[in-house]
């Protein structure tokens, strides 16, 4: 069946269309031994959202890198655990990615800009979760909440 | 109803339950409150009842049932401490079951509130976190069982 070397993590609709599609398979095969190729399969949307992921976070920890090495002690010990955070998103993100990516380089934030971005990116990670495999879903759920109560750990 | 849906429905209405749970427990704990205080956890009530609220009708308005609270709930508070510690617990609980309902649906309508609902209990355990003087204020991934 030509369907099956073409999967690289099926999402549900896919497999419900293989599902219908099934009892058609040997009815295809016989009729059209030098028909067109079948075409590709579409791009798995995942990939898109976790590449764009990725990029947010690597952002969210070049901001707060540039921000703690000014920062005084008082708000290093304050911004740092929320920076170690988003190292843990970044690597939620990473499970099944193939190389690291490289470090975004950033520059040095007020609170009131690091609230902002922060608030960017729980928006962006709410929006990512709408239409991401369910898996996926649930990390963007706990990135946007978790960005979302920054903004209480920054005050 | 296909079997995405019915765990769906099992999904929320567990949410639900949490929801109710929230509730009541709040009502629990605000008595242990000051004023102030008592004041946030007033707030942080009246949005789990809304949240509950809104869950039961949607519940409903599919044909579905949607559980009513129990009589009662085994919480317990001696002072202010123990009460605002059961907030963060509470809000902990009720945020691990929204964010099951995320993986458990692929309705974006029903993800989008599932993720604000989680989002919600993550800032109010954020902000009862930083009351007590715990740090970090914040956890990596909320919503996700300890």
């Amino acid at each position: 069946m030509t369907a099956t070397g073409q999967q690289t993590g099926p999402t549900r609709r896919r497999v419900l269309a293989l599902a219908v599609l099934a009892p058609l398979a040997p009815l295809t095969a016989c009729s059209a031994d030098d028909g067109p190729p079948a075409p590709p399969p579409p791009p798995d949307p995942d990939i898109a959202l976790r590449a764009t992921a990725v990029q947010r976070e690597l952002g969210l920890i070049a901001a707060y890198d540039a921000t703690l090495a000014a920062a005084a002690p008082v708000v290093a010990a304050r911004y740092a655990p929320v920076r170690a955070e988003h190292a843990t998103h970044l690597a939620a993100l990473l499970d099944q990615a193939a190389a690291p990516p490289a470090p975004a380089v950033g520059t040095r934030r007020t609170r009131d800009q690091l609230v902002v971005l922060e608030r960017a990116a729980a928006t962006a990670h709410a929006t990512a979760a709408r239409t991401a495999s369910a898996g996926l879903a649930q990390v963007f759920a706990s990135l946007a909440a978790a960005e979302a109560a920054h903004e209480i750990a920054l005050a | 109803m296909n079997s995405t849906r019915s765990a769906q429905v099992t999904l929320q209405q567990a949410v639900l339950a949490a929801e109710h749970a929230a509730v009541y427990a709040y009502g629990t704990l605000g008595a242990r409150l000051d004023v102030a205080t008592r004041a946030r956890a007033r707030t942080a009530s009246d949005a789990h009842r809304a949240r509950r609220d809104a869950l039961a009708s949607a519940l409903r308005a599919a044909g579905q049932s949607a559980p009513g609270a129990l009589g009662a709930y085994d919480v317990a508070v001696a002072n202010p401490t123990e009460a605002v510690t059961l907030a963060v617990r509470v809000e902990e609980g009720v945020g691990v079951r929204w964010r099951d309902l995320v993986g458990g649906t692929d309705d974006p309508a029903v993800r989008a509130t599932a993720v604000a609902g989680l989002t919600d209990t993550a800032v109010r355990a954020a902000q009862w976190r930083r009351l007590l003087g715990l740090s970090p204020v914040t956890v990596a991934l909320p919503g996700v069982a300890p």
